[in-house]
């Protein structure tokens, strides 16, 4: 019963990633892309938390940690590129 | 058969990622739906960080269910969502708000649906508060 909630868990967080990406790929503007990838990448994070806990394989939770931090970084870095016009500062 | 307290741990686990996904899917639905950029951004600032503050609540309950020390690691994956998600969400607003009010003073990229004048006019209020502003300062 616990595993069938964990596979509605996975693929509701699915088909929300999904929707977003369609987002990502009809956006109008660059900040809708760049927004859109974002939780792209917030929504594979909890992919893989759900599949983490639904496997017990705790290898999947360190690639959630750092893709967390990696889609922080470049998302910061790209606001402040469309922003600013320039990298850096 | 487990124990009662266990169990229940597991249920609450299950209860909260099955929550944090519907509430991510709520998010995804307002990012497709709405019509301008600033209120698409309301679906990752909250609904999402939210609802992965939920999945991560859910596998640290599972951790503790399980007895071994990995809850840390959910914790700190729970605080760093917290902290990360609304600064970036408020860095690329900031950068929308710099690029569309000094550029062309419209919004730029606006779907077809929204009422154009309207999206103009705000244009010339922000412009003009702008100027109210760099007037107050001089």
């Amino acid at each position: 019963m616990i595993d069938v909630i964990y596979q509605i868990s996975t693929a509701i967080v699915c088909i929300a990633t999904l929707l977003v990406l369609i987002r990502a790929i009809r956006g109008p503007s660059a900040f809708d892309r760049v927004m859109a990838v974002d939780t792209v990448a917030l929504g594979i994070v909890g992919l893989l938390v759900t599949e983490s806990v639904a496997t017990r394989d705790l290898t999947y939770f360190d690639v959630a940690l750092s893709l967390a931090l990696c889609s922080f970084i470049g998302t910061a870095f790209l606001g402040h590129f469309l922003g600013e016009g320039q990298l850096g500062d | 058969m487990t124990e009662p307290v266990s169990s229940l741990l597991q249920w609450l686990a299950a209860g909260a990622t099955l929550a944090g996904s519907l509430i991510f899917l709520a998010g995804a639905i307002a990012v497709i739906r709405l019509p301008d950029f600033f209120t698409r951004m309301h679906g990752p600032t909250k609904s999402a960080t939210l609802g992965l503050m939920l999945i991560g609540t859910g596998a640290m309950l599972r951790s503790v269910d399980a007895g071994s020390a990995h809850w840390v690691k959910d914790l700190i994956l729970v605080i760093f969502i917290f902290v990360t998600a609304p600064v970036s969400a408020q860095i690329l607003m900031r950068a929308a708000c710099v690029r569309r009010t000094d550029q062309t003073g419209t919004a730029r990229g606006v779907p077809p649906t929204y009422p154009v004048e309207l999206v103009e006019r705000s244009g010339e209020l922000t412009k003009d508060l702008l100027e109210e502003t760099a007037e107050k300062k001089n």
